[in-house]
């Protein structure tokens, strides 16, 4: 059985909810991240958006809000892909300041993928699918400690 | 490189044409004072002359020519010796009246001419001695000159000779020939530029001229005489000549050669769409199933044989995995070569 996040830093965050944003085009993978995000947290909020332009928007709308966020941002995508909407969100002058912590997920084992999620100021990190239990637990974890170091 | 000087002392044979006869005396005197073995003919009249170098088998290695001869003189008698002779070289004998005459002959190509009245047996030597080197020396040249005129004629890339200005075909080897279609005097008729198609003029006469280093960054196009086109690299090098500059141009016919770097890159293409379905299409689906895998197993309720045959699908899915980063292993590192 997994354990659950630390408690100890789970009181200093209590006030502050989380949230878990999956853009992702594929409802079976946005089922699976889900099940396991509440698996780890009953408390997570989840936002599911179907593809890169629906996921920017409700990113946008995000500005300024000081909940904790968390996005998996799918690469190939229709209408607007992953790499769109990093780059609108760049251009948005979304880097600075108060910005939610995203990580480029792919079902390419390509290598140039992730040099490529390197180059955007915004990335946290790359995982290529299937993202494991664990995986989706130091991500939730980690942005955690980056919260703790703010205040 | 220019042979040592010759000696002559054993194999001279002199044609000796004079209808004087004491002025012929006197030169065999000289000859045999300073020539060893030396074959001596004389002909007292141009019609025995031209009898003899027609008729005789022997090799003459030098004709002493007499201007005035009873039955024809002047520029007309050194025409017709020529005529009848190619390899010898001439030398006249004079005397003071014609000596504008002589010098004259030098212009057509008498060799050397002597006034009578100052030949002396050291004179006679040096002058037969010195004509005979500078015949060797332009024979010499003239063999070079053809093994040149070969090496452009059985050249197997065609090539023409331009004159500088007007880019007119002044020369076309054997291989353009047998390769555009035209015989040699159709290429005279031309003009370099006229191969190319009338959208390729202007540029090719500018590159050419203006000898642009950057010639052979692109393909031009000849048609060739019976209208089939074909692509080509040019290569052309400027002759500085006394008269006229003159330009020699290559063609490369490179068809086949871009018809096949074509069909790799058509097949390139084909590759890497390949190798792109098998990075995205083909892995998304096996990934939402090592995914669900995960999903399944994080239940720790399930039988035991349920959990073993998990076991066997995550095992193949992974192996399906692996084979897939291959694949797109190798065509990544095709695509950076």
């Amino acid at each position: 059985m997994w354990t659950k996040p630390a408690a100890l830093k789970k009181n200093n965050l209590m006030t502050m909810k989380k949230e878990l944003f999956i853009i992702d085009d594929d409802p079976v993978y946005r089922m699976i991240i889900s099940k396991m995000a509440t698996y780890i947290d009953a408390d997570v909020t989840i936002h599911h958006c179907e593809d890169g332009e629906k996921g920017l928007q409700r990113l946008q709308s995000l500005e300024n809000s000081d909940h904790v966020s968390v996005v998996l941002l799918d690469i190939n995508m229709p209408r607007l892909n992953g790499w769109g909407v990093l780059k609108e969100l760049e251009n948005h002058g979304f880097e600075s300041g108060h910005h939610p912590s995203i990580y480029v997920v792919s079902s390419s084992t390509d290598e140039s993928d992730m040099a490529k999620s390197k180059t955007f100021k915004l990335t946290k990190g790359f995982y290529i699918k299937p993202l494991s239990v664990d995986d989706i637990k130091s991500i939730l974890n980690e942005c955690d400690d980056i919260k703790a170091g703010d205040h | 490189m220019v042979k040592e000087i010759h000696k002559y002392s054993e194999t001279l044979s002199v044609l000796v044409i004079e209808d004087n006869l004491g002025d012929y005396v006197l030169i065999e005197d000289y000859l045999l004072e300073k020539f060893k073995g030396i074959a001596l003919k004389h002909c007292s009249d141009y019609k025995s002359a031209v009898d003899y170098l027609q008729n005789s088998e022997e090799k003459i290695s030098v004709i002493l020519l007499d201007l005035n001869l009873p039955d024809i003189a002047g520029i007309d008698l050194i025409n017709g010796i020529f005529d009848c002779n190619h390899d010898a070289p001439i030398i006249v004998l004079t005397g003071y009246s014609d000596l504008n005459m002589a010098k004259m002959s030098l212009q057509i190509g008498v060799y050397d001419y002597l006034v009578k009245d100052e030949i002396n047996p050291m004179i006679l030597y040096k002058t037969i001695i010195f004509a005979l080197n500078r015949s060797d020396f332009i024979h010499q040249i003239e063999t070079e000159k053809d093994n040149y005129e070969n090496l452009f004629n059985f050249n197997p890339q065609p090539t023409w000779l331009l004159d500088f200005q007007e880019l007119k075909i002044l020369n076309a080897n054997m291989a353009a020939q047998t390769k555009y279609g035209y015989s040699l005097d159709e290429f005279l008729d031309m003009s370099f530029t006229d191969l190319h198609p009338k959208t390729e003029r202007e540029v090719v006469k500018h590159k050419l001229i203006s000898r642009d280093i950057k010639l052979n960054s692109d393909h031009f196009t000849h048609q060739l005489s019976n209208g089939k086109e074909i692509k080509v690299d040019i290569y052309s090098r400027k002759i500085a000549n006394l008269a006229n500059d003159t330009l020699i141009v290559q063609s490369n016919d490179v068809s086949e050669t871009l018809k096949h770097i074509q069909t790799i890159e058509v097949q390139n293409k084909k590759l890497r769409k390949i190798a792109w379905t098998q990075s995205h299409d083909v892995r998304a689906p096996l990934a939402r199933i090592l995914g669900i895998i995960n999903l399944i197993e994080m239940d720790e309720h399930h039988s035991e044989e349920f959990m073993f045959l998990m076991k066997q699908l995550r095992l193949s899915g992974n192996e399906m995995d692996n084979l897939i980063k291959d694949i797109v292993d190798e065509t990544s590192g095709f695509e950076k070569e």
